[in-house]
């Protein structure tokens, strides 16, 4: 009866919102042909990830070239629709599915790739909720109807658990030759988590979460401050924050994950991350992954509260000394940066990432510190590599 | 009547004699000019046109090579004695270069010779075109020789002032030392010092650009053909750190100015001694304990080699230790 009723919600809501967006859709694909790209590497080819996440549905295109054991990855274009699926709700149950067909669709048609190369999960985030929450039912019932809409029954679509996502995140992003020598940690917006994998197997991992995220420390930086919102006295309450309840978490964690001495390099992904890198580096504009030292992370984090000003678009392409470097396009990615960091959630994040860099910064011995651009694909390289080894398979076994 | 049959038959000898010496004269010229250049005549059986040799065009062609040939060793000049004696100094083997140089100018000065044909001609221009990236190895090897003396100069010219004026040692921290650039008119910086002891200085510098063909690698100087840049340099600190990691940056600049990268996991930015970020190719970490000369290898991948000077610039601790250049055609 249960499934009955389901099985009509589902037609009912086909024919309601689904049917208008596909003929769209259909038209769009057959009026227009592939949108120009413009690929970074001479041989490779066009993935697409599309992640239901907990603020909405994400899209990513990439592009991946492959050279022996390394597979580098560039995003050619990343769009997103905030759609609030875990409120778990009529309404955003619908936009979550009108999004996810919409984009599923767009990748395919749009931009001609291959049902097999476009990838589509939803993330731990939204199991986390829907578990706290007992929904979920939610899931299965938007997988569903995502199915019906794109006219794909059999569709593989992934609900991965949060040390499923480390993993992949850590197989897509770190390259083979750093695989078993390199701890990597996502600072999110509301917690940090990651790992590394200690027994030369790519099965086993040692995961790693803090509660501590960019957006949760500024929250508790704000809470403390008592009428005072000058950027004095954030900073003061900042660093309060981080050397008492969160530097506690920080120190116990990572001594439980024995990565110190199982590490060589320690890379960070994550929204801080990309802007840290875009604002430290900028004449690596073109580069997925920045190499930086702590004292490097240290003096940036001075410059933001001491000079803000020398971090706008402007000013850093001032600062550029390779000559072939394209100022435009660092004057963009800056601004980009400046729009979703103020320069208190900067502070923020800085921070935090300096606090977990300091537990790795030894006397004796030197870990080599990475901050990882396009984190948030890591998921797609390594879905793409498992796509890559059934296909050789199946080559081979035929 | 006799008379007239006598002076016939005189006439008629005489004209015998006359033709046999003209055979005679044309067989000696013909058995001289053939015995004078037995392997040319083995090479080519055809025998040479006269016309050839006094073509308008060919002497063109030599007196252009000529000039290009003059150009290239008066590039060297008198470089190459004071070369030697700084080589020496400093042990790093030059004369195995300058031999080739040497062979390769006598090679060139005999192609050019005036009776030689257009093929030589060919010939001497490619040699020539070898001889002129032998003149830019040896030029690039003589600046960084110069550079070197001038820095280990400074660097002597620094220890002595140090102990004239302060006898009281200091804590053992690494110390670095800018070196001189070859290419600048400029004088030699003095030192950067931290603190304490040691210096870390880099000598021997090599870049050279490798092609790998049929599983083969063999060295080039085109640039379509490079695949690879292999580098070497040696370094060395009388009074090593406490600390055993020692981490070196390379910067290989292309002629468009931009730095190579090995890989966005490899290469990063980094502040000079005097300020400016730049960004580094690779790093190189090694171990260093003893105080004597290290070797240090490496190999950097590119997609594209173009045509020009590639520099090759090693940093420690933002201090540049040495620099030496490639030129690719």
């Amino acid at each position: 009866m249960a499934i009955n009723l389901q099985r009509s919600m589902i037609c009912h809501y086909f024919r309601r919102n689904l049917l208008p967006l596909l003929s769209l859709l259909l038209i769009s694909a057959v009026a227009s042909a592939q949108p120009d790209i413009k690929f970074k590497y001479k041989k490779s080819q066009l993935y697409s990830g599309i992640e239901v996440g907990s603020k909405g549905v994400k899209m990513s295109l990439v592009e991946v070239s492959r050279d022996n054991d390394n597979a580098d990855f560039n995003i050619l274009k990343d769009t997103s629709s905030n759609t609030d699926f875990i409120s778990f709700d009529t309404e955003t149950f619908t936009a979550t599915v009108k999004a996810f067909a919409g984009l599923y669709l767009t990748a395919k048609n749009v931009y001609k790739i291959p049902s097999n190369r476009i990838f589509t999960v939803v993330s731990s985030g939204v199991k986390i909720q829907a578990v706290k929450f007992d929904k979920n039912d939610w899931i299965d019932r938007m997988i569903d109807s995502f199915r019906l809409a794109v006219n794909e029954p059999t569709r593989e679509v992934d609900v991965v658990n949060v040390a499923e996502e480390a993993r992949l995140s850590h197989l897509g992003i770190v390259p083979a030759s750093k695989r078993y020598n390199t701890f990597l940690i996502d600072i999110g917006s509301g917690n940090t988590k990651g790992g590394y994998f200690p027994k030369n197997n790519t099965i086993d991992f040692k995961l790693f979460q803090l509660s501590w995220g960019t957006k949760s420390t500024a929250n508790a930086a704000e809470k403390r401050i008592d009428g005072n919102f000058t950027l004095s006295a954030f900073h003061k309450q900042l660093y309060r924050v981080l050397e008492g309840s969160a530097n506690d978490e920080i120190v116990y964690a990572i001594n439980v994950s024995g990565a110190y001495n199982m590490s060589d390099n320690v890379a960070f992904s994550g929204g801080i991350a990309w802007s840290v890198a875009t604002l430290i580096s900028p004449d690596l504009i073109e580069n997925p992954v920045v190499p930086v030292t702590y004292k490097e992370v240290e003096k940036f984090y001075d410059r933001i509260y001491k000079n803000y000003s020398s971090l706008s678009g402007e000013e850093i392409a001032k600062g550029l000394t390779d000559p072939t470097v394209n100022k435009e396009e660092v004057v963009k990615k800056v601004k980009v940066v400046n729009k979703v960091f103020d320069q208190k959630a900067l502070l923020a994040g800085t921070g935090l990432l300096l606090k977990v860099m300091r537990q790795f910064e030894g006397i004796y011995e030197r870990k080599q510190f990475y901050l990882v651009k396009n984190g948030q694909v890591g998921w797609v390289s390594a879905y793409v590599d498992r796509a890559i080894s059934e296909e050789n398979s199946n080559a081979k076994s035929k | 009547m006799k008379e007239t049959r006598a002076s016939i038959l005189l006439f008629l000898s005489l004209m015998l004699f006359i033709f046999s010496l003209a055979i005679l004269s044309f067989w000696g010229y013909h058995r001289y000019f053939k015995t004078a250049d037995p392997a040319q005549s083995k090479i080519s059986p055809v025998s040479k046109p006269a016309g050839e040799i006094i073509d308008p065009n060919v002497i063109a062609k030599r007196d252009s090579l000529e000039n290009a040939y003059n150009e290239t060793i008066n590039r060297l000049g008198k470089k190459i004695d004071s070369s030697i004696s700084y080589a020496d100094s400093l042990r790093i083997p030059m004369n195995a270069q300058i031999e080739e140089y040497a062979r390769l100018k006598k090679e060139v000065k005999e192609l050019l010779n005036e009776k030689n044909r257009l093929q030589d001609l060919d010939l001497a221009k490619a040699k020539i075109e070898e001889l002129q990236i032998k003149v830019n190895d040896l030029l690039a090897k003589y600046d960084m020789v110069v550079a070197e003396n001038k820095r280990l100069v400074s660097v002597i010219t620094e220890i002595n002032e140090k102990q004239e004026a302060d006898q009281v040692s200091v804590a053992n921290v690494p110390v670095t030392q800018t070196s001189f650039d070859s290419n600048s008119a400029a004088e030699p910086p003095r030192p950067v010092r931290q603190s304490g002891l040691g210096f870390y200085s880099a000598y021997d510098l090599h870049l050279s650009a490798w092609t790998i063909t049929d599983n083969k690698e063999l060295e080039t100087y085109k640039a379509y053909q490079a695949d690879k840049f292999i580098g070497s340099f040696i370094v060395k600190n009388p009074n090593p750190p406490s600390s055993n990691n020692i981490e070196m940056l390379v910067v290989i600049t292309a002629p468009d100015g931009h730095v190579i990268q090995k890989s966005p996991w490899e290469s990063g930015t980094f502040e000079t001694a005097d300020g400016k970020n730049m960004i580094y190719s690779m790093k190189i970490n090694f171990d260093y304990t003893k105080g004597e000369p290290k070797k240090l290898l490496f190999t950097l991948k590119a997609d594209d080699f173009i045509p020009g000077t590639y520099t090759m610039q090693i940093f420690h601790n933002g201090a540049q230790l040495g620099k030496t250049t490639r030129v690719l055609n």
